[in-house]
């Protein structure tokens, strides 16, 4: 039931993970992993959200963590007992010129950065940003500010 | 270029296109990929090792005869008395990382327990192999004559258990030298972030 529950919340708001797992993993084996980390992590964490804030929210922060603290080519898979492997089907969407461009953008910045300027993008404040990252708000602003200099850079070309 | 309106459009194709992948495959994944999983899974197997390799030792034990018996329970009780360390220090380590945390502390702890189980295994590696070669040769000798009062009195009995307790230094320096060459980069890598954070 409770899997049932996950799955379905999990396939509405899949785009977030798709959205992230492009942004932090540079390959597709990377990305693979990614995903199934992002996946696997937030199996484990659902027991524990209590519905206080949003799905996609919850999500969002946890999927932000887990490609953070995700370090590609180093890890070897594990088993974990008594659950079943289930492999499945993945494949990255193709993304238009323009929002590729604006990806591979956003990639040159340093991961911090990335997901600093991911989640002002996609609405959150700066004191909902401050709160995520465990920084204090005025830290937030200024790197923001630096980082919107920095892309607009990359954007432009200048 | 209107960077929100970018993003805006760029989340409406990836929404658009996840949801053309075929779902009836899309499962929970059961397996972990993390570095600290890693970890965590190879030190329980080491010490799951001390026991397997305690219990050889403790079945000669039983059919050894005079000193060799004493030595052999030795270095049982030892082992056994390490792996009960052992374990109760993995146990002190926070282990599992909380993900709902702020990023800061997941980068922290991710950190923190990484480090705490290396330089576990460090300490170990300092006890347990300059060690081997000398008992391993005792075992030896005792087997051929039968008590420590005999053994102590062959020629050159302590220059060759201490040159077999040096011959466990380039064995330490090795496992230092694979141990960063696994860990060095990813623990320079969540350092890094952790910086870039506070910077």
């Amino acid at each position: 039931m409770i899997a049932k529950s996950y799955l379905d919340k999990l396939e509405a708001h899949k785009g977030i993970i798709y959205k992230m797992v492009n942004l932090y993993a540079d390959d597709e084996e990377d990305r693979k992993d990614l995903y199934q980390e992002i996946v696997f992590q937030s199996w484990q964490a659902y027991p524990r959200f209590k519905g206080d804030a949003l799905f996609s929210t919850w999500l969002y922060k946890l999927s932000l963590n887990v490609s953070l603290s995700f370090l590609s080519k180093q890890q070897k898979r594990t088993q974990l007992k008594n659950r079943e492997a289930l492999d499945y089907y993945f494949e990255p969407p193709e993304l238009s010129e323009r929002a590729d461009w604006l990806y591979r953008c956003i990639k040159q910045l340093t991961e911090i950065d990335r997901s600093i300027i991911m989640l002002h993008l996609d609405g959150f404040d700066n004191t909902e940003i401050s709160e995520m990252m465990g920084i204090s708000r005025n830290h937030a602003n200024v790197k923001l500010h630096r980082i919107k200099q920095q892309l607009t850079t990359l954007l432009t070309g200048k | 270029m209107n960077l929100e309106q970018e993003w805006q459009n760029l989340g409406v194709e990836f929404n658009t296109k996840a949801s053309q992948i075929d779902t009836s495959k899309l499962t929970i994944d059961e397996k972990a990929h993390s570095l600290l999983q890693e970890l965590i899974f190879k030190l329980k197997w080491k010490l799951r090792w001390i026991r397997i390799i305690d219990l050889p030792l403790l079945a000669l034990a039983i059919f050894a005869k005079g000193d060799l018996k004493i030595l052999l329970l030795l270095v049982v009780i030892t082992y056994e008395i390490c792996r009960a360390l052992g374990v109760r220090d993995f146990n002190k380590i926070k282990t599992t990382v909380d993900f709902n945390a702020n990023t800061k502390q997941v980068l922290m702890d991710n950190l923190n327990a990484i480090k705490k189980i290396l330089s576990g295994e460090t300490i170990f590696g300092y006890i347990f192999l300059p060690l081997a070669g000398p008992i391993g040769l005792l075992a030896y000798r005792l087997y051929v004559h039968q008590s420590f009062e005999q053994v102590i009195q062959r020629p050159y009995f302590f220059i060759q258990m201490a040159l077999l307790a040096l011959v466990g230094i380039p064995f330490i320096w090795l496992t230092k030298r694979m141990n960063d060459s696994i860990f060095k980069k990813p623990l320079k890598q969540l350092s890094d972030k952790l910086n870039d954070l506070m910077d």
